[in-house]
């Protein structure tokens, strides 16, 4: 659909408000947020794209963007300017992230270890800086959906429609509904939430950016018995009920996360951060989110991995090396010389699988 | 509150204090030291951002710095001015202490500190640096 076209489907009210935006050139739309219109163009005065988007605002008002206001912090979505327009829709600017979301990355590419890791630093970066007074903010739907990336992969949180401030005297909030799959296990059964709640999202996108398997499909995570029953429930919201209780069993027995499906060069160390951030019990995660920065921290310098259709690039402290399959499909450690050719790494022999020669690789760096 | 942090090798060792009543207390805390191993930028940047993380969630409001030695046969190594100036980048004030500075304070003060069971004693360097601050009165 043409620009023009999604601009006549929506709302007198944001039409004409598009319309009359004489700085800005409108030329995208994005149709994937369920939660008003964001349109992309270029801003004739900041020279720049930008990205505005339209949202009705109810009972509480424009908090969204006044809470995001003010926090000013590299890895949260900066508003340069908000409006309101008629019959109770209102507009914000902010910039527009060239680099799309997580989930896009995801799903377009294979994430190499130190760009999940400086992902999730940044992450860790943002929300920290909302927990933190004077903020005192609860994203409580921090998923790869809505987290963007700019130029340099750096994540930019977005998607403040679930945020909550964390009252005086309080260590809880009401949870949200949002994002089934993410949600930790209190949220299902106390309906609170808590700061370790942020955190137990952060570990799962961290086992995601890592590669780890985690179906948008609920049906995935369901028995064949309780699949069975799930096909006899007509109702959508009886479905959907089930779902949760599905997911919310997952949770609780911390059987969410499939850790045989990581890339078997993944760092244990980094699992058990993993293990730690997503436990049932808020309690047994890190406290905040300085306990989990350090936590990755101390794991220091690590190698690279990455991987390039069959080639398994492994690159640490300035030296590279490959996993590759030779003509009798056996695996081999090659090093790459300093003419940028590739050679079998020394004392190393043709391996019958990957893992083998990842461990071999290990030992020899 | 305030911290102390004393810089070891390629440590920086932390003790968390909190300097809202009369008399010093430690504050407990599992962020007692942190790092830096490897020349790399990323993890320059991990080690500045955790720390600045730590500092933003216990509202720290001053940090009270024991120097490396700087000259002598007890010169610091690389690492540790490495540490010094990441630390020194930190949004809110760092106050620098001389080695000597505390060293003498402590021989003329007995340390009266809240809490104090609660460091482990490869932070008490540390320790002494926020207790010569907040005796002091630098930080109030």
């Amino acid at each position: 659909m043409k620009i023009n076209q999604h601009i006549e489907s929506v709302v007198d009210a944001v039409k004409n408000s598009i319309l009359s935006l004489s700085d800005i050139e409108i030329d995208n739309y994005n149709n994937e947020g369920c939660n008003g219109y964001v349109f992309f163009g270029n801003h004739k005065v900041f020279r720049s794209r930008v990205a505005i988007k339209y949202y009705y605002y109810g009972e509480s008002a424009h908090e969204e963007v006044s809470l995001i206001k003010h926090i000013s912090n590299p890895n949260i979505l900066k508003v340069w300017d908000a409006h309101t327009i008629e019959d109770g829709w209102a507009y914000f600017i902010t910039d527009e992230q060239s680099n799309g979301n997580i989930d896009s990355l995801l799903s377009d590419s294979e994430i190499d270890t130190n760009t999940a890791l400086h992902i999730i630093r940044g992450v860790l970066g943002g929300v920290g800086a909302l927990h933190a007074a004077p903020n005192f903010l609860l994203h409580r739907d921090l998923k790869p959906a809505n987290i963007l990336l700019d130029k340099s992969n750096s994540p930019i949180i977005a998607d403040f429609g679930s945020i909550k401030r964390m009252p005086e005297n309080s260590s809880e909030v009401v949870a949200s509904q949002h994002s089934a799959l993410y949600r930790p296990p209190e949220s299902y059964q106390g309906g609170i939430y808590y700061y370790t709640s942020d955190i137990y999202q952060i570990g799962i996108l961290l086992y995601q950016l890592l590669g780890g398997d985690l179906p948008y499909n609920a049906t995935c995570y369901m028995t064949k018995k309780q699949l069975k029953e799930y096909l006899t429930i007509d109702d959508r919201c009886e479905q959907s009920l089930f779902e949760d209780n599905c997911l919310f069993e997952k949770a609780r027995r911390e059987s969410l996360l499939n850790y045989s499906s990581l890339p078997q060069y993944i760092d244990q160390r980094i699992i058990q951060i993993i293990k730690k951030a997503t436990k049932a019990q808020p309690s047994e995660r890190f406290h905040n989110i300085a306990d989990f920065q350090l936590a990755l921290h101390r794991i220091g310098s690590i190698p690279n991995w990455s991987r390039q259709g069959d080639i398994l690039l492994c690159g640490i402290q300035n030296e590279s090396y490959r996993i590759v399959r030779n003509r009798t499909t056996k695996y081999i450690v090659e090093k790459a010389n300093s003419n940028d050719r590739w050679s079998k790494l020394r004392n190393s022999s043709a391996f019958d699988n990957e893992i083998t020669a990842i461990k071999h690789l290990l030992k020899c760096i | 509150m305030i911290c102390g942090i004393e810089i070891k090798s390629n440590e920086a060792i932390i003790v968390l204090c909190d300097n809202s009543s009369e008399t010093l207390a430690v504050v407990e805390s599992k962020f007692r030291k942190i790092a830096l191993d490897a020349n790399e930028q990323d993890l320059y940047k991990s080690f500045y951002e955790t720390l600045c993380s730590f500092i933003k969630q216990n509202a720290v409001e001053r940090v009270y710095l024991k120097k490396p030695v700087d000259k002598g046969r007890q010169i610091a190594g690389a690492n540790a001015f490495r540490i010094e100036a990441l630390i020194n980048l930190v949004e809110i004030p760092v106050v620098s202490l001389h080695a000597l500075t505390i060293l003498s304070f402590a021989k003329k003060n007995d340390m009266q500190v809240d809490n104090i069971e609660k460091i482990n004693q490869y932070q008490e360097p540390a320790l002494w640096a926020a207790y010569l601050g907040f005796v002091k009165g630098a930080d109030r």
